[in-house]
């Protein structure tokens, strides 16, 4: 015979809503630790919150396993897609900054990207985890240029080395808190054409056509525009 | 002394509680639990109140309701016996059974846990709320956790100028 099932005796336990978006910055913080860097991103965009929380997190980068930006031609969108190569994941990125420019190279959790018309050359540094973004001085030409980053540029000591290498090596310099590009004039590089160059510990090391290696430390170069 | 309550959690049966001191805690609605000094000082906070001589008194936890705190206490008496068992397997298995609740239980968890300073239960509980986000989009994210999307472009911009430095 079918009779009724007992009723499981239950507890209703009734539970205020929990408050998600004012959660403690602390556990905010504990929480996004936890999570691997895609993750990390959706969390960093379901309200203002959560993405304060991340764009504080502390040495973001250093925990992070590298991910791939697809280096876009076509630049009218401002999806960018990554990959992780952890988590063999596809990712797309809204970028609002990123339309028009082309991203060419990153540094840490930093993006490089560049902007080029016919009478000028522009370079944007876009971390989009805090989605801060430094415009560095327009420079009036289009030469092929490549930006070099001496550390994060919100970091004061940062130095950007800006460098047109088939161009008889034309070197600039720009440093955070200053409005224009300083040419260098050491000579260091005797117009040869370089055909790489890192930063690596403080220092810039260009490799010149005959294989000569060029160091410039970039404490020398700070001093030159903070004095001028 | 305590006046019982329906929710009180039955005396601990394992031998570690056999002669340990008792001590009574109340939630927010007035319900007193008589738990083992040994439960009650998983909680760093109640461990510093009882070395300041709070012990002897009812525990005042204002802002944590009856049905958490039984739910806070169940965690702390069975770390307890997990202590001194030392059975990881258990202990996982026994956790993992324990967080399975829903957002707003895990929500008042998370924040007695973390008021409380309980650490086991700390990292259990932001555990599990990563492992709810994992693999999530920012909309689904925000219908699990009953979030409104406050990030207008207005307030993108907003954000985007309190973390930019640049020309400053």
């Amino acid at each position: 015979m079918h009779g009724h099932l007992p009723q499981e005796k239950k507890e209703i336990r009734h539970f205020m809503n929990g408050d998600w978006e004012n959660l403690p910055e602390g556990l905010l913080d504990a929480i996004a630790q936890r999570l691997p860097l895609t993750d990390c991103l959706a969390f960093h965009d379901v309200c203002t919150s959560w993405r304060r929380v991340v764009a504080k997190l502390s040495g973001f980068h250093a925990r992070r396993f590298p991910w791939l930006v697809q280096c876009r031609e076509d630049c009218t969108d401002f999806i960018i897609t990554c990959f992780s190569v952890l988590e063999n994941k596809l990712w797309e990125l809204e970028l609002p900054e990123a339309p028009f420019k082309y991203i060419v190279g990153s540094f840490q959790d930093w993006l490089i990207l560049k902007k080029v018309t016919f009478s000028s050359t522009e370079f944007f540094l876009l971390n989009p985890f805090s989605r801060a973004i430094v415009v560095l001085p327009k420079v009036s030409d289009n030469l092929f240029y490549e930006l070099v980053l001496s550390t994060v540029p919100t970091d004061a000591n940062c130095v950007c080395m800006l460098i047109s290498p088939y161009c008889n090596g034309v070197i600039l310099y720009w440093v955070p808190g200053t409005e224009r590009w300083i040419p260098d004039c050491s000579r260091l590089t005797g117009g040869k054409v370089i055909v790489d160059f890192v930063c690596c510990k403080g220092n810039f090391f260009l490799l010149d056509s005959d294989y000569d290696i060029v160091v410039i430390d970039t404490r020398n170069i700070v001093s030159i525009p903070v004095k001028g | 002394m305590a006046s019982s309550s329906s929710s009180l959690p039955s005396p601990s049966s394992s031998s570690s509680s056999s002669s340990s001191k008792k001590l009574v805690l109340r939630s927010s609605d007035e319900k007193h639990f008589e738990v083992d000094e040994a439960v009650a000082l998983q909680s760093e906070m109640i461990k510093q109140m009882v070395e300041d001589g709070f012990g002897g008194d009812v525990i005042p936890l204002l802002n944590v309701s009856s049905n958490i705190l039984s739910k806070v206490i169940d965690y702390c008496k069975k770390h307890v016996d997990f202590d001194s068992k030392k059975k990881m397997d258990d202990r996982r298995r026994w956790d993992a059974e324990y967080i399975d609740v829903g957002v707003d239980e895990l929500y008042h968890l998370i924040m007695a846990a973390n008021y409380r300073n309980i650490k086991g239960l700390l990292d259990l509980t932001c555990q599990k709320v990563a492992d709810t986000i994992k693999g999530k989009k920012p909309k689904q994210i925000r219908i699990i956790f009953n979030i409104k999307n406050d990030v207008t472009p207005e307030g993108e911009q907003k954000i985007r100028k309190e973390h930019s430095w640049a020309f400053e």
